[in-house]
């Protein structure tokens, strides 16, 4: 996900994360000039940033990211399904490949 | 990199990219003398040997999704990420075992269309224009952006001027040369491409403590480290059934095919997957140190720039990382906008002017009316780039639509009797479900959902009702 904020003078600011609405143990995720930061990775679960300029305690209203992964039993359905699909399809090539060069050689 | 800084003038992005194109128009032209016939100009005189063959796949595949999209890949679905993406390398190597077949069945086959109208008659080979249209249409206007959108990032060169420039150079050398032109400036494109990545992956490696990354990585990008990330897992299938829809259909890889000698294609096919390979994990890599090395990707679409540049700054090279980094990526466009101009503009004049409209061309005729049919496709792509849409999505939806051709394609080089109907039936199916999958469920089920249900398809059409098919046949007698 990318995250933007405006910052027309380009001053330094700080962007922070936190698994905690009241932000008691923040992380400073970016720290500079630009205006809008990319993160990914994140754990599944609530997450919380806020961006303020840097040695201020002015900070942005805090906004909340929440982190689902796709369900389970449909994940493993589609990873099933995907096996099967490949193994075939490369199963089903080489066994052409390989009766053609036979019938080439014969 | 944003705003108004770049990592180099806009007069030095003019003077590169005016260089490249004058070298490349040059040698386009030089080789372009060989092409005496039509055959010389489609299909180089089906005379290329191994180097050639193997560097002209191989940079045809390195796309600008490939340098742009495969950091992208890595920065946010991990490991797993660059390693989906790598698996469109078995694509390649899996069409090495389609050439001999294809050789046998279509000797003077000339596209992808010959296959498809010999194996599933008039109906078969429009529906199969349709989709090749569709995504080839995608894939080149896409890429036209990204040249566009790099010139603009790097340089401050206009959209629209940069994306005219890379079109106009890539259309020039395309007309003049045809696939020699292209196969050559392909090989001269591939080892730039390769040392760049390389470099750059090197430079990476140099600058990284593997313990601090690793330690970094788990602590606030912990999902990229985890085995079990769902999007990531089902992008590994995905991209992979997407990479061999692609190839397998594609007249990109069919005329080379045909272009090849005989006893090397196999060969040329094979190595240009192994070369492939490696190249979105190392730019995969590079993405994944941004983290770590302290990196703020601010576009999410520029990770590979933004990253090569700042880590080539941190190793005192700043003041040449736009120039590399310009001319690493404008050869990744360039060797595959010309091949797929050259491939687009052979399947019009083969198998939409000859063999939808019955309009038959002599060879004195062939060059001015191939030129007309490159520049028209050309202008089209121009048309459609200009406006600045979002066309990678295109590309994209299409990956269900190329899916479902995976199966057809093996069954028809392989099997000796099917149900045709069915077959074309579980095409159409498989692309409808497979574009309902791409919004219902995620873009990182569409190509294996549309590629399963065109599997269980002709599977069904071999044991209901088949029929034999013809056996191999000129292109002449396939009209």
């Amino acid at each position: 996900m990318t995250l933007q904020w405006s910052n027309p003078e380009r001053k330094t600011v700080v962007l922070q994360q936190s698994t905690l609405a009241t932000f008691a143990d923040p992380v400073a995720r970016y720290t500079g000039s630009e205006k809008s930061s990319v993160l990914s990775g994140l754990a599944e679960g609530r997450h919380y940033f806020r961006v303020g300029e840097e040695g201020t305690s002015n900070w942005s209203v805090p906004l909340t990211v929440e982190v689902k992964f796709f369900p389970r039993d449909r994940l493993f359905l589609l990873l099933g399904s995907g096996a099967v699909v490949v193994l075939l399809t490369m199963g089903t090539i080489i066994a052409g490949a390989l009766r053609h060069r036979g019938e080439s050689r014969a | 990199m944003t705003g108004e800084v770049y990592a180099i003038s806009r007069g030095t992005g003019w003077v590169i990219v005016i260089l490249l194109g004058i070298l490349w128009v040059a040698l386009g032209i030089y080789w372009g003398r060989r092409a005496k016939n039509s055959e010389g100009f489609m299909l180089a005189g089906r005379n290329v040997g191994l180097s050639l063959g193997s560097a002209t796949a191989m940079a045809t595949w390195v796309t600008s999704n490939t340098t742009m999209l495969a950091p992208v890949f890595a920065l946010t679905l991990g490991v797993w990420g660059m390693l989906a993406y790598s698996t469109a390398s078995f694509g390649l190597l899996l069409f090495a075992l389609f050439v001999p077949r294809i050789r046998t069945l279509l000797p003077a086959g000339v596209t992808a269309g010959d296959f498809f109208r010999l194996r599933y008659g008039r109906c078969g080979w429009s529906l199969f224009l349709i989709i090749t249209m569709l995504y080839s249409l995608s894939w080149l206007v896409s890429m036209a952006i990204a040249g566009g959108d790099l010139l603009e990032a790097l340089a401050g060169i206009p959209y629209l001027q940069g994306m005219s420039l890379i079109l106009i150079v890539c259309i020039l050398y395309t007309l003049f040369g045809g696939l020699y032109a292209v196969i050559g400036t392909d090989f001269i494109q591939s080892l730039i491409i390769l040392v760049g990545i390389v470099f750059i992956g090197g430079l990476v490696i140099v600058k990284l403590d593997f313990s601090t990354a690793y330690e970094h990585i788990a602590t606030y990008q912990p999902s990229l480290l985890q085995i079990a990330m769902p999007a990531a897992l089902l992008a590994v299938f995905n991209n992979m059934l997407f990479g061999f829809g692609e190839v397998f259909h594609n007249n990109v890889w069919w005329s080379r095919a045909f272009a090849m000698r005989k006893e090397i294609a196999p060969k040329a096919f094979f190595l240009s997957g192994l070369l492939w390979f490696p190249i979105p994990i190392a730019a995969g890599f590079i993405a994944l140190a941004a983290g770590p090395l302290g990196i703020n990707i601010p576009d999410e679409n520029q990770t590979g720039p933004v990253v090569a540049s700042a880590v080539m700054s941190m190793s005192g090279l700043g003041a040449i990382a736009g120039v590399l980094i310009l001319i690493v990526l404008f050869c990744s466009m360039a060797s595959s906008i010309d091949s797929l101009l050259a491939a687009t503009s052979d399947l019009l004049i083969e198998d939409v002017q000859k063999g939808l409209f019955g309009v038959e061309i002599d060879e004195n005729r062939f060059r001015r009316s191939a030129g007309f049919v490159i520049i028209g496709v050309g202008v089209l792509v121009w048309i459609l780039a200009a406006p600045h849409w979002p066309i990678i999505n295109a590309l994209f939806i299409s990956g269900p639509l190329v899916g479902s051709l995976i199966w057809p394609v093996i069954a028809g080089l392989f099997w000796k009797k099917i149900n045709r109907t069915l077959v074309l039936g579980g095409i159409i199916a498989g692309s409808a479900l497979g574009v309902w999958a791409y919004f219902a469920l995620g873009w990182f089920t569409a190509s294996l959902i549309g590629a399963g249900v065109s599997m269980v398809a002709t599977i069904l059409a071999r044991f209901i009702s088949p029929k034999q098919f013809r056996g191999a046949e000129a292109p002449a007698q396939i009209h």
